[in-house]
């Protein structure tokens, strides 16, 4: 009786997982996971705010002076950085039209939303965040934080979203050398990111910094997204496989930005 | 049908085990979350005897690949095995004290984690690495709380053998 519950049980869970595994039955998006799913992580997320409302309340007067003034100091690096960047951006303005080019495609707006959770299962590299579309998100909507690329929405409740991190095995981008301009595929394969499929003579060096390219129509273009960290050659292969370090602070971030950098699919006026 | 009050305290138990396995960690100490909606599955397996069976492992593993988000399906195999360990050598995990169930416990742990391994290196190509391993001591810590609330709960009809 025992062995024939066993058989049976097995059996179904082996269907289940080599048809979400090969179909992808089971799409995160669908409402009723949501259903599920969300409530649990809101829960969690909620006990956790209050663990750190605590926290704060009872921070001594001492740290948050100091707080205070080191976020002045970066305010006030930020803004001449800022400024620097407005006067540069005017040149390269000027230059593009001198050399009868198009403006570049900036993001039109952006919006800071909090990390709600983290997860860095083996299987899955995801960020939860506290926008929804109620926001205005959208599934394949690119999110950075202040160094780069970090992800894109890969589902989209209300009030959260789910974000798939760059470093997830399921998910590629198109990436261009700042250096020689060249193009790669960047595979996620869960630490880092992989080229694979480079020819064996292109011109790529450990230390090479990547750039979103903007053409796989996810991501805006000129953001970073790693640097090269390792090069391996197999001999016999016409291929060579570089390993990138992501540039994002992917696991550390408590704020991302979200970018709305095309107007979604089917949907209009929302997005400015 | 009436049904039995436990079943209420057992349906908590999973909703408050899957909560804290959505719980945040800061990075460094992600990978001590313990497993703990395989421990509240083994839980229910000790507390009473003969009336947890696949029902719960088919609950709990969903709910688990759910909060997860792995392929759906891969913890219900490993909670429908353990559920049937369990069942089969049920008289090892009748053990009384604290260190004599620990091993067993300890036993399925490494089975449960040994095979999610498995599947991560062959489903997505991706090896976890040892850090990973650290949900074992993790898991392993929680377990005298749970003990300790086995005392609490009137185990049946079983109790009298």
């Amino acid at each position: 009786m025992l062995w024939r519950k066993l058989i049976i049980s097995l059996v179904l869970a082996v269907i289940l997982v080599s048809t979400d595994y090969r179909y992808a039955v089971v799409d995160r998006a669908t409402p009723l996971v949501d259903l599920i799913v969300q409530p649990i992580i809101a829960a969690a997320g909620l006990s956790q705010g209050f663990f750190s409302w605590i926290h704060t309340h009872y921070r001594g007067v001492e740290e948050l002076v100091e707080e205070n003034r080191m976020l002045r100091k970066q305010v006030l690096e930020d803004v001449f950085w800022a400024q620097s960047i407005g006067a540069l951006e005017a040149e390269n303005r000027r230059l593009r039209t001198l050399a009868q080019l198009e403006a570049p495609a900036h993001s039109q707006r952006v919006l800071v939303a909090e990390v709600t959770k983290i997860n860095t299962s083996a299987f899955r590299q995801t960020l939860t965040i506290n926008r929804g579309t109620r926001d205005g998100t959208y599934v394949g909507q690119p999110v950075l934080d202040e160094r780069g690329v970090v992800g894109q929405i890969a589902a989209t409740s209300l009030f959260q979203s789910t974000v798939l991190l760059i470093t997830d095995v399921s998910h590629a981008l198109l990436v261009r050398n700042a250096r020689t301009d060249d193009r790669y595929l960047a595979h996620g394969n869960g630490q880092g990111l992989t080229l694979r499929y480079v020819p064996r003579h292109n011109d790529l060096k450990p230390g090479d910094i990547l750039l979103s390219s903007g053409l796989d129509d996810t991501y805006p273009e000129q953001h970073l997204v790693g640097k090269v960290t390792q090069i391996t050659v197999q001999p016999g292969r016409d291929f060579l496989e570089a390993d990138v370090q992501a540039e994002a602070q992917l696991h550390r971030n408590r704020e991302v930005l979200l970018a709305w950098h095309r107007k979604p699919a089917g949907e209009a006026g929302d997005a400015d | 049908m009436r049904i039995e009050p436990w079943r209420f305290y057992q349906a908590l138990s999973l909703l408050a085990a899957a909560v804290l396995s959505a719980w945040p960690l800061p990075d460094l100490y992600a990978p001590w979350q313990p497993q703990w909606i395989l421990m509240i599955l083994i839980f229910w397996l000790v507390a009473q005897p003969g009336k947890v069976g696949f029902g719960m492992a088919w609950t709990a593993g969903l709910l688990s690949d759910l909060v997860a988000g792995s392929w759906i399906g891969i913890h219900v195999l490993s909670y429908c095995l353990i559920v049937f360990l369990c069942l089969r050598f049920y008289p090892v995990l009748q053990l009384s004290s604290i260190l004599q169930k620990l091993f067993p416990v300890g036993l399925l742990l490494v089975l449960h984690l040994g095979y999610l391994q498995l599947f991560s290196i062959f489903l997505s190509d991706v090896n976890p690495g040892l850090p990973y391993w650290a949900s074992l001591p993790a898991s392993l810590l929680v377990w005298p709380g749970l003990h300790y609330l086995l005392k609490k709960i009137p185990s049946g009809e079983t109790e009298s053998i």
